[in-house]
């Protein structure tokens, strides 16, 4: 298999996925590996990056500008903004580990330039260095934790 | 076996792929230029100064953009036995389309276009080999359609590549697969279902391959109805008499084999359950794959009410012109643009009927816009106008992954409401599920009058009584005025009347498949539309009852 070329923002990118929680455990050169298989791409203000309900093939991490995550409810009754990201927000993390649909919608706010990260490559990452994935377990069993909280909190909110 | 066919995939098609897919624009100018210089001293080729062409500006320059009538005067050369007409090499057959109306269109199949064709086959059975590690331990069973529906004047054989594949097939690939060659012969639909599942139901199957949903309900609804009959060929060997056409080869049952251990199974499923469904008849089915965008959602949300949380994987934006995308994972329904195959084109879907259309190259889209496609291949199409629009609904490294929308032609406009396919499917869609309204099968078409309004046919289940039915218009009719703000303001206007709903016999659609099939459709191809252009659809189908909104 070829290799791929690398991005000239590739030190950029780097440095930003210290900043996606899912990947805070990872050591640099982790890191550095995984940045070597980002690509970049730009977008219009108003363009939308990626659409609820749509195949999900890569996580994008914001380099600049930022992002409008709008979110429609399962009752219908239109799309509700869940959140705003900038520089260094990531959306799309999960969908490298499941496979399911885009869950919300992401719309730039303002002239956007993202890393995508494939989820092929990322994978082929972790059987390649399995310590990547021991990396990501903390992670997810803080999220787990998080809802179980959450779950508790509305329980005892009935 | 297995180690030996993923390895082949793998350096045969897959490495390749997925390497020109970091350098999409590089890796389709390339595509492009292998295609015309080897076919730069064919007829079309002399015509259009492919000898000059040194890039993708020369040739968008030489050679213009192409319906299939612009180039027929070539290819019926091609189909009267003529060489060197659009193609250096020789065809090997034709595939027909389906899914048009009127004369059938015939496309050359030349050793280079199965060779792009069968390329993205390929990638797509690797990734789903590589996700499911354990799939080739029982059987793959996928549906395909006769490669000799007839013979062209020049004497070669047109049907569908499907069929053409699945006879090539050498044999040590053959065992992987539930489905004789012979079956995809086979024209009529009950007797192809029978055989079908007789295969079927006696083997560990792990992937199911059909392209229409439609065909697995179908599949689950007979493997039901025929369950005793099943249990009974499988335990004695053989077919029903009933279910083999006459005249059939041998080698159409020559593999029903006698299993009575595999009936005894069966028979003990029947007698818990009280029905053979396939959850418990394939209880190690990994993958199902079919087309999951534009009219399918329908037939979609049914899968798991039947075969559970088998994951499904879209099979593909393909059609007898050529394989335009891949999919690699199972959300969604699209695929990377198959940039190792075919030279790909597009035009902003909002720039069709504009006189200076801007042609753009695969490196140039944008996420989240639609784009009418246009195919260059080794079958001899050249900038070719498939007319059907697509949209960019992510990016796999730099190359743009597309899912199909509609046909281009897949519109009706009445009084400006300009009401497209997805329209009817997304009202459609929507209003079922508002309701739990059991529409089974579902097509819009104009109707003239005063005022015109659109005639909705749908095959409907038992439980829709007139009134739920009315619900049902009702909620259609309301979810489509969301979908489209003009139909909304024509209705709001009364320029467009209420829509009318016409009850259509059991079973109609169903004889609508089989009925283009015996005009020459492939049966797995076949498509009914959920918005008709044609204006006399409809009329030949047995209307048992006209609901209306509007007294």
């Amino acid at each position: 298999m070829a290799e791929p070329p690398i991005s000239k923002d590739v030190a950029e990118i780097e440095q930003t996925l210290g900043n996606v929680t899912l990947f805070s455990h990872l050591n640099a050169r982790q890191r550095a590996r995984l940045a070597r298989f980002a690509t970049t791409r730009d977008y219009k203000q108003g363009s939308t990056i990626v659409r609820q309900g749509d195949t999900s093939m890569s996580l994008y991490v914001i380099l600049s500008g930022s992002v409008r995550v709008n979110r429609e409810s399962e009752g219908g009754g239109g799309a509700v903004e869940v959140e705003k990201l900038g520089p260094g927000g990531a959306f799309g993390e999960m969908g490298l580990i499941e496979d399911l649909p885009r869950a919300a919608t992401v719309v730039a706010q303002e002239p956007t330039t993202c890393a995508l990260l494939a989820k092929w490559d990322f994978q082929n990452e972790l059987r390649d260095d399995p310590e990547i994935a021991l990396s990501l377990l903390p992670v997810l069993t803080g999220r787990i934790r998080e809802l179980d909280s959450l779950l508790a909190q509305a329980q005892a909110d009935r | 076996m297995q180690r030996l066919l993923r390895t082949w995939l793998k350096f045969s098609a897959a490495s390749h792929f997925d390497d020109a897919t970091w350098t999409p624009r590089e890796a389709q100018e390339k595509k492009l230029l292998e295609v015309v210089a080897r076919n730069k001293d064919t007829a079309y080729g002399r015509d259009h100064d492919f000898g000059s062409i040194r890039s993708i500006e020369d040739y968008q320059r030489a050679v213009p953009m192409n319906t299939y009538e612009a180039l027929t005067p070539y290819i019926d050369r091609v189909f009267a036995g003529e060489q060197n007409v659009l193609t250096a090499d020789v065809p090997l057959m034709f595939a027909t389309t389906s899914g048009t109306t009127g004369r059938a269109k015939y496309i050359p199949v030349t050793p280079s276009y199965l060779s792009e064709y069968s390329h993205g086959v390929h990638v797509h059975t690797y990734r789903m080999f590589t996700d499911f590690s354990d799939m080739l331990e029982g059987k793959i069973l996928v549906s395909s359609s006769s490669d000799e529906e007839g013979i062209s004047d020049g004497g070669l054989p047109f049907g569908a590549i499907s069929g053409y594949l699945a006879r090539k097939q050498p044999g040590a690939i053959k065992r992987f697969y539930a489905l004789p060659y012979e079956l995809s012969k086979v024209k009529q639909v009950e007797s192809k279902y029978y055989l079908t599942l007789r295969y079927g139901a006696a083997e560990d199957v792990r992937l199911l391959v059909t392209p229409n949903p439609s065909s697995m309900l179908l599949l689950a609804d007979k493997l039901n109805v025929w369950a005793d009959e099943l249990i009974h060929d499988i335990r004695k060997g053989g077919a029903n008499a009933a279910y083999v056409p006459e005249g059939s080869p041998k080698a159409l049952t020559a593999g029903l084999r006698a299993d009575p251990a595999r009936a005894d199974e069966l028979q003990a499923i029947l007698k818990r359950d009280g029905a053979l469904t396939p959850r418990a008849v394939w209880p190690n089915l990994r993958l199902l794959s079919c087309w999951k965008g534009g009219t399918m959602p329908l037939y979609l949300r049914k899968l798991p009410a039947v075969f559970g949380d088998v994951p499904i994987r879209d099979l593909g934006y393909m059609a007898s012109e050529g394989r335009g995308a891949t999919p690699l994972v199972n959300s969604g329904a699209a695929g990377v643009l198959n940039v190792t195959s075919h030279f790909f084109e597009f035009v902003p879907e909002e720039q069709r009927d504009e006189p200076n259309q801007q042609f753009l190259t695969c490196d140039e889209l944008e996420s989240n816009r639609e784009y009418y496609i246009y195919f260059t291949t080794s079958a001899g199409l050249y900038r070719y106008d498939i007319n059907d629009v697509v949209r960019v609904v992510d990016f796999y490294r730099n190359t743009p992954v597309i899912q199909f929308i509609r046909k281009g032609q897949g519109m009706t406009s009445i009084t400006g409401e300009k009401l497209t396919e997805s329209q009817v499917t997304g009202a459609l869609l929507e209003a079922v599920e508002s309701g739990g309204y059991d529409v089974q099968h579902f097509t819009a078409k104009v109707q003239w009058g005063e005022p015109p309004r659109y005639a909705l046919y749908a095959e409907l289940g038992d439980s829709m009584t007139t009134e739920r039915s009315r619900e049902f218009l009702r909620a259609f009719d309301r979810s489509l005025c969301e979908q489209n703000i003009e139909y909304e303001a024509k209705r709001e206007s009364t320029r467009l009347g209420a829509p009318v709903l016409r009850r259509v016999a059991p079973g109609s659609y169903q004889a609508l498949r089989q009925k283009r099939v015996a005009e020459g459709a492939p049966e797995s191809q076949v498509k009914i539309p959920q918005l008709s252009t044609d204006m006399e659809f409809g009329a030949a189908l047995d209307v048992l009852e006209e609901v209306r909104l509007d007294g």
